[in-house]
């Protein structure tokens, strides 16, 4: 049991959560190896947020099971707390506190406090140390966050959306802090975002939630590697289409007919060929943005 | 040296290209230090991991190797081999580019004529 | 630990405050009425008055049990800070006892500054007379229970609403009503209406004490 904690320090079995008669998250099983990290997305309301604060012991799932760090959650929740960093998706430092005092407080709570780590992370952010809490900005509020949870060298990383709202230059600043520390050390990071290019730069994973599901886990290189969009120009765009295996989502533009598939073979070039009437077929690479919006599409046409 | 992360070609690729160009271009020279791992991730905003990917393959093109106590450095017969190697994000820019020629019914002669013109136009603005 | 304290002694700061301002106010006015009425023929007499003054600061500090009380837990449910607690090292039990004992230290000196006037000014007052009328001892053991019932109540709802203003109230309400619901037993009953009422405090006090804390440890939402 130990080996597999150490080699995955987020463990999610079966795990669901609901809210009166919303399920909220739905049999969510997904876990996360150690000195990798996850970018976890999905659209508004799909379960990410309520995941996370089940991960870090503020929720309590309804059923399943949670492991993070070799701890089950939230039983054994004190334990793991000083291995685990949290930046919530909006602040929630004492807002009466100023940044010197904020640093100080939590300081006293940490054995294993990384001052080094904290002075330069103060000089890459550039905080006013006596500002309250409540004069920082959205930004700089948010690297405060990030700046306590990284300074006791934690060894998992949970961030709810982090650069939600922010504007071009903090966010690259925001990135930058988490990437100096993970960088350097075996990091385990789950993070959920909307902004998929910084997913598609960061994570080594990616998880898409959807209605509280889980729609696929994957390595995001070979997801990106595999989701190609065939495009064919029909002869007639009445006449019925007849769509190959492992076809995530289709759409129609005029004779346009471009359908984006998982699992890309030339054997499916050929079945969109041999069954319909088509010329031109091309095929098209995806990113990480194109890939997300088909596969929810699909799931929401299919519903 | 900048990361499309909107492009779908793998980011590490587009790393590894970057720095081929650059040796190509004589930006780097061989014996130069290229940047860390982790200075390179943290300069591109990237995950370390893809960096690493990304100078295993120039490693293994002979483009750069390991210099103990040192880190990546550029190697002897590189400039040559950069020259000469695939460059994926050039082929990937061209590859849309005949994709939309495609989309918009152009013939192979048509793109021939604006690839040459397009060329020309280049040539003319670099010079002084 | 330390930290812990000094950090909800700025978070009861308004509590303190508001209470010292409430408290001050029975000895200003009566300080006031005795320099209007100085040059008028009736002398007023300073201990009895000042004993009497000091009974409102005992009610106040049992308003301030409340308010200290419906702020411990719901206070930074609403400001969001209890998720920011959360996440730090400490046990619930840690978080409890930091904010029970600065609650404590407050209402105890509140409580030693008015049980001094009290015992000071009340030299001159003479013990009672009539059974019904319970005497300093009784006093104080009813001070106690009700005071303690006004924090219990509100902590029980501060344990789990993210109102600390609704705990507060409710926990007056049950205030009022136990001190007056022995008013509804018959005449006849055989304990005095005013033993019933602190003992329906103490009781209800403790009771809430103990399952406001109990349900908080067990809880897993901030």
């Amino acid at each position: 049991m130990n080996t597999a904690a150490d080699e995955f320090p987020i463990v999610l079995q079966n795990v669901t959560r609901r809210f009166g008669k919303a399920i909220a998250v739905n049999d969510l099983s997904l876990r996360v190896a150690r000195g990798t990290t996850l970018g976890f997305i999905g659209l508004n309301g799909a379960g990410k947020t309520t995941t996370i604060r089940m991960l870090v012991g503020l929720l309590k799932p309804h059923a399943g099971r949670i492991t993070v760090a070799g701890c089950s959650i939230p039983n054994q929740r004190d334990a793991v707390k000083t291995k685990l960093g949290y930046v919530p998706d909006r602040p929630t430092v004492y807002q009466w506190m100023r940044v010197q005092q904020a640093i100080e407080f939590t300081r006293s709570f940490y054995p294993n406090w990384n001052t080094h780590r904290c002075n330069e992370l103060m000089k890459m952010f550039d905080l006013d140390r006596n500002k309250q809490a409540k004069h920082l900005s959205k930004g700089q509020a948010a690297k405060l966050s990030l700046l306590l949870a990284l300074c006791h060298d934690p060894e998992v990383l949970i961030l709810d959306e982090p650069t939600s709202g922010f504007d071009p230059l903090v966010r690259e600043e925001f990135l930058e802090g988490v990437l100096a520390v993970t960088s350097e050390r075996q990091q385990t990071v789950l993070f959920s975002s909307h902004t998929l290019s910084d997913v598609q730069r960061l994570a080594d994973s990616v998880a898409i939630m959807h209605e509280g599901k889980l729609l696929l886990h994957s390595p995001v290189d070979a997801l990106l590697e595999k989701t190609k969009r065939i495009r064919a120009v029909l002869d007639d765009e009445s006449a019925s289409r007849q769509t190959p295996p492992g076809m995530i989502f289709q759409q129609l533009r005029g004779r346009e007919w471009t359908i984006t598939v998982q699992n890309f073979t030339s054997e499916q070039v050929e079945f969109i060929r041999s069954r319909n009437h088509v010329s031109q077929v091309d095929v098209l690479d995806l990113n990480l943005d194109d890939v997300f919006k088909d596969f929810v599409r699909g799931k929401k046409e299919t519903v | 040296m900048q990361i499309e992360p909107a492009s779908p070609l793998p980011i590490f690729q587009q790393i590894a290209d970057g720095i081929r160009a650059a040796v190509a271009s004589g930006i780097y020279r061989p014996g130069d230090l290229i940047p860390s791992v982790r200075a390179q991730a943290l300069a591109l905003l990237v995950n370390p991991n893809t960096v690493q990917r990304a100078y295993e393959q120039l490693e293994r093109d002979g483009l750069i190797t390991s210099k103990k106590g040192v880190g990546m450095i550029v190697c002897q017969e590189s400039p040559a081999a950069a020259k000469n190697g695939v460059d994926q994000t050039l082929r990937n820019a061209i590859s849309q580019a005949i994709l939309s020629a495609r989309a918009a019914g152009i013939s192979r002669a048509g793109i021939d004529r604006i690839y040459r013109e397009a060329w020309n136009e280049a040539e003319k603005r670099g010079k002084p | 630990m330390i930290a812990l304290m000094k950090k909800d002694w700025r978070l009861f700061r308004v509590p303190v405050v508001g209470g010292i301002v409430l408290h001050l106010i029975p000895y200003f006015i009566y300080g006031f009425i005795t320099w209007w009425n100085w040059k008028s023929l009736a002398q007023p007499q300073l201990g009895p008055e000042l004993a009497a003054m000091s009974g409102p600061g005992f009610a106040i500090i049992m308003i301030i049990a409340a308010v200290l009380g419906g702020a411990a837990l719901a206070q930074e449910r609403r400001d969001r800070s209890a998720d920011f607690q959360a996440m730090l090292p400490v046990s619930r039990a840690q978080i409890i006892a930091s904010k029970v004992i600065v609650s404590a230290l407050i209402l105890l000196a509140f409580a030693i500054f008015d049980i001094s006037i009290f015992l000071l000014a009340s030299m001159a007052l003479n013990p009672s007379t009539e059974n019904s009328r319970p005497d300093r001892g009784e006093m104080f053991q009813m001070f106690i229970s009700f005071t303690l019932l006004a924090y219990g109540a509100a902590w029980l709802g501060s344990s789990f609403l993210s109102s600390p203003a609704i705990a507060a109230s409710a926990s007056l309400a049950l205030l009022l009503t136990s001190a007056l619901w022995p008013n509804l037993l018959p005449n006849s009953f055989p304990i005095r209406e005013y033993q019933i009422a602190e003992w329906t405090a103490l009781v209800l006090g403790v009771g809430c004490l103990v399952a406001g804390t109990v349900y908080y440890l067990k809880r897993i939402e901030p």
